[in-house]
């Protein structure tokens, strides 16, 4: 069966929007071990509506589509590597709650998803027509909305895997300017309206 | 619609990083296996068929994941199970192995408002056990308690002495906050000494293993020997008014190049931010260090050091060695502090400065960077599954999360 690969990421200021980052948290915490399809749709669902509530805070974002076998199988591991690795990007907390050393500035998360779809299948399809994007349009908010939405309407009937992370899990180990200036996330573009 | 139809094969819970995940085996394929094999020979597939038998063939891959994670999930001498560790400068005194259950709750601080400053990571590795076995790491894990043994070393008494000679000369300015940074045993050696006039807050956050950077196992010998000690003050001290003396391990960023035979359980000091140390009615920093030198402090607490200076804070060092001059005619062995005024001045005011390093911004406010792989340790990983095979004791794969986690769009 070939395949292809799409993902998804953005970058939100949670500071700004506190209940995000615990919705989203819980969207993973509470995701089975071993979900029916309505279950992972719903899962995915109930995170791109969450992200899309608070848009606003949405600063930054990267998303591709692969739909060439090697690459997409290379793409597809690649993404999935933080969780296989347990890679996390932050070795102390950056603060929070005045517990430990703060540094000033906003609070980021970083939320992904991958999945990995059935070539020529409706989702497929429906990712594809999704993304042909104009090379202006590419980086705009209005992009990542429209992506966001394509999430909503994947059948995982055709979903041959997928992957859901959040870095930080909690809130004292947010991501800071500093951290999303670096070379860990470069990849990271700064959406424009 | 309702039976589970797909399967998680890897998830990560962890303060800094949560997700997970999922397969299934079957998914409507709108293609056709025929169809998918016609379209490859059409467009040359002879190439991309034999890669992908090439990539059967070599099922596994190499990755890295974090020490203690690592740890925790597969036990603490994961990778090399069938090693131990050494204990030299064993105690000959009664040792009840089934008190190192008690060590979290029995060294923990005396004071509430200590308490969420203190780092308990060390103290949990005696009787954690491991919660999945890797594939090629079959070796049972003996637990750490079954194999640790307290340990009193002659630069332990040495240190423990001193700090009783000096603690109340320490403790006689209010508002001094106390950051012990010797050699883990000696650190703990001297809290104890000092444990009577300042509350402990052990910082200790790695675990031992048979090839680690860190000898944490030294640390944690070290206090089994003084658990009954810190747990006797604990219940005979009177309220809760004693400053805080923050306990590290200076081995912590032990120098570590990629080694084959090495475990990479170092780790950074967290100490509280300026605002939290005012708020627990510090006012000057007394930083403990094995010898004068400047700078002081190590790497990752020059930003610490640094915004604390800059927000009042004042911060003095102390050689340990240095004792011994001050205070020249201690009372005999086991007995009480001759005199609170040591005979020449035992703290000298140190100003630090920003500097860039590994570990350290360079500037004033600054956050402290890390190492990419600072941590972390080499793994072999199933590409078909991810499931972790076990430790690969060689440097290789150059894939690294931290110099790309993707690439462009679309």
């Amino acid at each position: 069966m070939r395949h292809s690969v799409f993902t998804l990421e953005v970058c939100a200021r949670y500071d700004g929007a506190p209940a995000l980052l615990d919705e989203l948290r819980a969207i993973l915490k509470d995701a089975p071990e071993r979900p029916s399809r309505h279950e992972a749709w719903s899962r995915h669902a109930l995170a791109a509506e969450a992200i899309l509530r608070n848009f606003d805070c949405v600063e930054k974002g990267c998303w591709e589509y692969f739909d060439d076998e090697l690459s997409a199988m290379s793409m597809y591991d690649d993404w999935c590597r933080p969780i296989l690795d347990q890679v996390v990007p932050r070795q102390g907390p950056s603060g929070g709650a005045g517990s430990y050393r703060d540094d000033a500035g906003p609070r980021y998360l970083a939320f992904t998803v991958v999945y990995h779809l059935a070539y020529g299948s409706p989702s497929d399809l429906s990712v594809r027509e999704s993304c042909e994007i104009p090379q202006a349009d590419l980086w705009r908010k209005s992009t990542f909305r429209r992506l966001l939405g394509v999430v909503r309407t994947l059948s995982f009937a055709s979903v041959k895997g997928d992957a859901m992370y959040m870095t930080p899990r909690d809130a004292d180990w947010g991501l800071t300017t500093a951290d999303l200036g670096g070379e860990t996330y470069k990849y990271l573009r700064v959406l424009g309206d | 619609l309702s039976d589970p139809t797909l399967r998680r094969d890897t998830d990560v819970d962890l303060p800094g990083l949560v997700g997970a995940r999922w397969w299934q085996s079957s998914v409507v394929d709108p293609i056709g296996r025929r169809k998918t094999l016609l379209t490859l020979l059409a467009v040359g597939g002879g190439v991309l068929v034999t890669g992908l038998i090439v990539d059967a063939c070599s099922p596994n891959k190499n990755g890295r994941k974090a020490t203690l994670a690592l740890q925790r999930e597969y036990g603490w001498s994961f990778g090399a199970a069938s090693e131990s560790v050494v204990f030299n400068g064993q105690s000959t005194e009664p040792f009840n192995p089934e008190r190192l259950a008690q060590m979290v709750q029995e060294l923990a601080p005396r004071a509430s408002r200590h308490r969420p400053f203190y780092v308990q990571t060390l103290f949990e590795s005696p009787t954690a056990l491991p919660k999945t076995v890797a594939q090629e790491d079959p070796s049972p894990i003996v637990p750490l308690k079954s194999v640790l043994h307290p340990i009193l070393t002659d630069t332990m008494r040495n240190a423990y002495r001193r700090a009783q000679l000096c603690v109340e000369s320490l403790a006689s300015a209010p508002g001094t906050a106390l950051v012990v940074d010797l050699d883990g045993q000696d650190s703990v050696a001297f809290a104890a000494g000092a444990c009577a006039l300042f509350d402990p807050i052990f910082l200790f956050d790695n675990w031992p293993h048979p090839r680690g950077v860190v000898p944490a196992h030294v640390t944690l010998a070290a206090a089994a020997y003084y658990q009954p000690l810190f747990a006797k003050v604990a219940e005979t001290s009177t309220g809760s008014a004693a400053p805080a003396m923050f306990v590290l391990d200076d081995q912590r960023l032990a120098p570590y190049s990629d080694s084959a035979e090495k475990f990479d359980n170092r780790w950074v000091a967290r100490l509280p931010s300026a605002q939290a140390l005012r708020s627990l009615g510090v006012g000057r920093i007394c930083y403990v260090a094995p010898t004068w030198r400047v700078p002081l402090e190590l790497d990752d607490l020059n930003d610490d050091l640094v915004a604390d200076h800059a927000s009042g804070i004042s911060i003095l060092g102390l050689d340990v060695r240095s004792v011994d001059s001050a205070f020249p005619n201690p009372p005999p062995s086991g007995g009480a502090p001759a005199s609170v005024s040591p005979a020449t001045p035992l703290l000298r005011a140190y100003d630090p400065v920003p500097r860039r390093t590994p570990f350290s911004s360079g500037s004033v406010g600054g956050t402290r960077p890390s190492p990419s792989d600072f941590g972390t340790v080499p793994v072999i990983l199933s590409v078909l599954s991810g499931a972790l095979l076990g430790v690969a004791w060689s440097r290789s794969g150059s894939w690294n999360r931290s110099s790309s986690w993707g690439g462009g769009g679309g």
